[in-house]
């Protein structure tokens, strides 16, 4: 008899029906009012092919020193044929890649694609956009410019801020995990180092693993029906969603092309946080993270920080553990949540900085 | 009806276009992917700046290690002359922890030291003293410089920790100092201080010598 871990493994990875013929002839994708829903995990993908693809070619100029690596990246954007190009690309596609993989999260939680026997599809995805908040967060250090390092050291302090309202020795554990990852005393060449090592080698391996795990489990459980209502229609994946998902992605890249052939991306940024990092100088105004990290930064602007502590503690339990506490949950419900939570996003991400100030005023 | 001969002619027609377009494209990538692999190719000029630039960041990286060095090494470390200390602008330097601290003149005549390091989030602080506050840019914090309190409202809630320093004269002895919890012991005032310079001890000097 098989054990319990056993038989939820072999209903969640299927293996048996691990075959690339079969998939190929029996996969496909419902038809319904949610269906875009579909294109968005394709997207996040083609934007990772992206990332990998420029982010290679600037490895071969790019030099992860204190000394040479905001020379390095200036000599990208000057001097290196279509540098300032690849480096815009690199940076839209980040952006872009973010955008894909939080609406994907969205898209499938409304779509309910979390319920048995997708549950470890599910947690292989939040683990993913994980792994993509943290090839965000250590890339952005590696200019190392006054918005890079000061950027990064805001984020530690507030790492080691979490440590006091841990309980006994746990409190220990955030200024553990500061110093390591900063490596020194201050931020410097070690910190540059792990960050670099974290941001093309380590974090590059783990999101292969995961990403492989996810695509074959969305494989071999085929596309969740979306609906409650089962769809009568459905399109074969391959060739008709294929060559879709194609368009799509050649729309996608075009205008992803454009962009950043006609808008460098720190247009948006003022010189002083561009220029080369300095230890002996004020920290220059304007110091935010990316647009992606909005949603967190402004409620720590404006609310204690236990609160936002206990507002992130509950947002990642509910996504974690997603697949089970919503397990009964009608879709028109989840939906709604969904819905909410992307205009929470929406509003602190666009206007963020107005609700700032009008709060701060009063 | 269905002409063959038109329909043959468009589809070579197609074909050529596809083929000249996909041509282009491929010809366009490849001098760029082949411009990109070879490398720029600098003027004399463009070359030398480069290279002035390049020696300009391992002199900086070259005095940061230093620092690290002394911090090590040296059991006091020069801040500047009391003389070169203003109460308006403070001077930045680097405390043992390797943190941004600033050395301003007090209205007594003696260092006023104080860590640099924002209280709320790790912001390195503004210089200039403006009505004796000076400013954390990143997320609006005014720091009474002689007390190190952040302004009421601010996001800031704790004050700048003062940093204890020593006054040293010529002959390297200690004529003046003060500690970490502000009792100040010496020689506070005269001609004595007129040639001391400014440091901070490793270990907090119990007594003068």
């Amino acid at each position: 008899m098989r054990s319990p871990i056993l038989s939820f493994l072999a209903t969640r990875v299927p293996l048996d029906k691990l075959g690339v013929r079969s998939m190929m002839e029996h996969k496909s994708v419902p038809v319904h009012s949610l269906s875009w829903g579909y294109y968005t995990g394709g997207l996040t993908m083609l934007f990772l092919v992206i990332q990998i693809a420029t982010g290679l070619l600037l490895l071969f100029y790019y030099q992860p020193t204190v000394t040479d690596a905001n020379l390095s990246v200036e000599y990208i954007t000057n001097n290196v044929s279509t540098g300032a190009l690849l480096r815009n690309m690199h940076t839209w596609s980040s952006s872009a890649m973010v955008l894909f993989a939080l609406i994907h999260l969205l898209a499938t939680f409304a779509m309910k694609a979390f319920d048995k026997p997708r549950e470890l599809t599910w947690l292989s995805g939040v683990c993913l956009l994980i792994v993509t908040f943290a090839f965000a967060f250590t890339g952005y250090l590696l200019p190392w410019n006054q918005l890079a390092v000061n950027a990064t050291k805001v984020v530690f302090q507030a790492i080691d801020a979490v440590g006091q309202y841990l309980p006994g020795s746990l409190a220990q554990l955030p200024h553990f995990l500061r110093e390591t990852f900063q490596g020194e005393a201050a931020l410097g060449q070690s910190t540059l180092s792990r960050f670099y090592a974290l941001h093309v080698v380590i974090l590059p391996f783990a999101l292969t693993a995961i990403l492989a795990f996810h695509l074959i489990a969305v494989q071999l459980h085929g596309m969740s029906q979306g609906v409650d209502k089962p769809s009568e229609r459905t399109e074969k994946f391959v060739p008709i969603f294929f060559l879709k998902d194609l368009s799509v992605w050649t729309s996608a890249f075009l205008i992803l092309a454009v962009v950043s052939l006609t808008v460098p991306f720190d247009s948006f940024l003022s010189f002083p946080l561009l220029r080369p990092y300095n230890a002996l100088q004020a920290t220059p105004p304007g110091i935010k993270p990316e647009w992606y990290f909005y949603f967190l930064y402004y409620p720590l602007e404006l609310l204690p920080f236990w609160l936002v502590l206990l507002g992130t503690f509950v947002a990642v339990s509910l996504l974690v553990l997603a697949p089970w506490i919503f397990r009964s949950t009608s879709r028109r419900t989840l939906q709604v949540m969904a819905l909410c939570a992307s205009a929470y996003l929406f509003t602190i991400t666009v206007f963020g900085q107005q609700i700032y100030d009008l709060l701060k005023k009063q | 009806m269905v002409n063959s001969t038109t329909d043959r002619r468009t589809f070579i027609r197609a074909v050529v276009v596809t083929l000249s377009g996909a041509f282009l494209l491929v010809a366009g990538a490849a001098d760029k992917i082949f411009r990109f692999f070879f490398g720029p190719r600098l003027s004399r000029q463009d070359e030398s700046k480069l290279m002035k630039a390049r020696l300009q960041r391992l002199k900086e990286a070259e005095t940061q290690r230093a620092l690290d060095l002394e911090r090590q090494e040296s059991d006091y470390i020069l801040v500047a002359a009391l003389s070169q200390l203003s109460p308006s602008e403070g001077k930045y330097f680097i405390d043992y922890e390797m943190r941004p601290a600033l050395a301003f003149l007090g209205s007594d005549g003696l260092p006023n030291l104080l860590s640099a390091k924002c209280t709320h989030l790790g912001c390195t602080v503004g210089n200039i003293a403006e009505e004796g506050k000076i400013l954390c840019p990143c997320h609006i914090s005014y720091f009474d410089i002689k007390s190190g309190q952040p302004n009421l409202g601010s996001p800031a809630k704790l004050p700048l920790p003062h940093v204890a320093w020593v006054l040293k004269n010529r002959s390297g002895e200690i004529v003046a100092m003060r500690t970490s919890d502000g009792e100040t012991h010496g020689t506070t005032s005269g001609a004595a201080l007129n040639d001391c310079d400014v440091y901070i001890s490793k270990s907090e000097v119990q007594s003068l010598s």
